[in-house]
């Protein structure tokens, strides 16, 4: 189990304060957030790469500070592949068993298992100019796992390749996370590799945890509009609610809840439809607006409603009638869909 | 008109570095000359000197000019800029009058007219060019490397010898090579701080050349050139040995 208590750091621009997260073992955690929000000043206070710095961090119940990052049982994988140009695929995987003083034999009989596992069978020999930029990420993973590591840091390891090879990589970690149980904790800024690899994310707003939870949870009870934000629901209201509706100074729409004096109401894009007709059934709801934007994207429409107003964002993979900028069109909405924030 | 530029260039290397050569290997034919530096105790005494105050003032410069280095390329701290210049000092100011400066200091401390005060003299004007290039070197290093090395436990100096030198080693060759071939040149600066006392080649070879006799002061030069150009041809070539053993096992000398 690794415990973050109470770490704090001030930069002149950015501050952290009383920063707490537990990550159980074998479980796979993903700290995101936006640039400057301090997921790499965590990782470096973790890996000690930051010494100086408040409160304390605990891998399996010992307290790291000012412990070298081998006996804290860490390894880390850059966003660079950071192999080392003068040493063989194999010698670049065994460099820590080798700095551990292991035998050659048996530190390359590991490089080589591990190589294996991770589809790279054939290339021990090779030198990093001879590897493309996902082989040479895998080798940076092989050089990390080959550790066994008590908590594998991993800040934003994909971002420099391609999406599709970004998506083969994913699915290749979290493999090998599941059958190794690794302890993980990963970085990065994008919301998708979050969700798809993670048991858990902590999401970090301005050096403070926004929202700590599973991915299924953090999508259905966003904690606040930013996390709602930040995982991309885009329709958040602000307002009061009486009697069954909502309200504020723009608009007014029907809901499942009683009596709020100040609330905020978020709606998935992709929980509206689009329709020519009010009509609703049971539980259901509709706004009126005007179409203000419409473009098509990967399989899916996506609808900018102007609903007096306020700006609704519609997706949905099909449409049964055309489209057009500024037609007079109909919203509906499910009420056991709205989020109450 | 290219072709013209050509020959122009061609006529100029001629002259300027071929027929020089040419004549002093045509001067070195000369059996009594080379029997006669060959006879000479002196020419095995200053063989010795010249190679051995080379091989400290390199050491020398090693040991300052890498961790000079590597602050100048990746550290930033007040007065970086005053230092460098202090560095670099030597370069701009005649040689013979750093010379003169520390030679009084040398006399206080009894350094003068000894290899070991060579050997300093030597490194303060060498050591601008060694710093020089292996500044460069460290400057293209990605301190990301060292921080890989740290996370998977190499300490300070592993990380020395498996990441950082196998990095500079191109600019650490480059700046050794200078370093031997500018020790080997220094004559006045040997002379002053020597005191004609201790000898090598450039200093035996001088009298020779100025008039004494050119057909010995020309085998002395070639002599010279080949002693300088073997020292670097080792010093390459261990160096590479060591960049390479230090990749895979351990170091064989």
């Amino acid at each position: 189990m690794v415990i973050l208590e109470d770490i704090g750091k001030n930069y002149d621009n950015f501050k952290m304060e009383n920063f707490n997260l537990k990550i159980e073992k074998g479980e796979f955690v993903t700290l995101l957030g936006e640039s400057g929000c301090g997921k790499t000043t965590l990782l470096n206070i973790i890996s000690g790469l930051t010494e100086d710095y408040d409160g304390e961090v605990y891998i399996q119940g010992e307290k790291t500070r000012g412990k070298s990052p081998k006996d804290k049982g860490l390894s880390m994988v850059f966003q660079d592949s950071l192999l080392l140009p003068n040493l063989n695929v194999e010698d670049n995987v065994a460099f820590g068993l080798k700095m551990m003083g292991i035998s050659k034999k048996k530190r390359l009989e590991k490089a080589r298992d591990v190589l294996e596992e991770l589809g790279l069978g054939g290339f021990e020999k090779r030198h990093p100019y001879d590897l493309s930029g996902g082989q040479k990420q895998r080798v940076s993973i092989a050089r990390a796992l080959v550790m066994e590591p008590k908590l594998l840091l991993m800040d934003e390891p994909f971002s420099a390749l391609d999406e599709g090879l970004r998506g083969k990589l994913q699915k290749l970690l979290k493999k090998i996370q599941k059958k190794h149980k690794s302890t993980v904790l990963f970085v990065t800024h994008d919301r998708n590799e979050a969700f798809y690899l993670s048991d858990k994310i902590a999401i970090l707003d301005n050096g403070k945890l926004a929202q700590f939870d599973t991915p299924l949870n953090l999508y259905k009870k966003p904690s606040s509009p930013f996390v709602a934000k930040f995982i991309g629901i885009n329709n958040i209201f602000t307002g009061k609610i009486k009697n069954g509706v909502f309200y504020n100074e723009n608009i007014e729409f029907s809901v499942k809840f009683s009596e709020y004096e100040k609330v905020c109401l978020a709606l998935k894009s992709e929980d509206l439809r689009v329709t020519l007709d009010e009509k609703t059934d049971d539980n259901e709801g509709v706004f009126k607006g005007r179409v203000k934007d419409s473009s098509f994207k990967s399989g899916f429409y996506h609808l900018d409603i102007d609903i007096g107003g306020e700006c609704i964002e519609v997706i949905q993979n099909r449409v049964e009638f055309p489209i057009e900028n500024h037609m007079e069109i109909y919203v509906r909405y499910n009420k056991d869909n709205i989020i109450l924030i | 008109m290219k072709r013209l530029v050509m020959k122009i260039l061609g006529i100029i290397i001629m002259i300027c570095f071929i027929l020089p050569f040419g004549a002093l290997i045509y001067e070195s034919l000369n059996f009594d000359s080379w029997l006669y530096i060959i006879n000479d105790k002196k020419t095995y005494d200053a063989s010795i000197t010249t190679i051995v105050t080379a091989m400290l003032t390199l050491f020398l410069n090693i040991m300052l000019g890498t961790p000079a280095a590597n602050i100048l390329a990746r550290k930033n701290f007040k007065g970086k800029k005053i230092i460098q210049g202090l560095i670099f000092l030597p370069l701009i100011i005649p040689s013979f009058v750093t010379s003169m400066g520390i030679y009084f200091t040398f006399i206080r401390l009894g350094l003068s007219e000894t290899l070991i005060g060579v050997v300093f003299i030597h490194t303060v004007l060498t050591l601008p060019y060694y710093i020089h290039s292996t500044t460069i070197g460290y400057g293209t290093l990605n301190e990301n490397y060292e921080i890989v090395g740290k996370m998977l436990g190499a300490n300070r100096i592993q990380r020395f010898f498996y990441i950082t030198l196998p990095h500079i080693m191109p600019s650490v060759i480059a700046g050794g090579s200078l370093v031997i071939i500018v020790s080997f040149a220094q004559y006045l600066n040997t002379l002053i701080i020597g005191g004609g006392k201790v000898l090598t080649i450039p200093i035996l070879m001088f009298p020779y050349i100025s008039g004494g006799n050119i057909k010995v002061g020309a085998v002395y030069s070639v002599l010279y050139i080949f002693i300088n150009f073997s020292l670097l041809f080792i010093l390459e070539r261990k160096l590479k040995r060591i960049y390479n053993k230090k990749m895979t096992g351990d170091i064989v000398w």
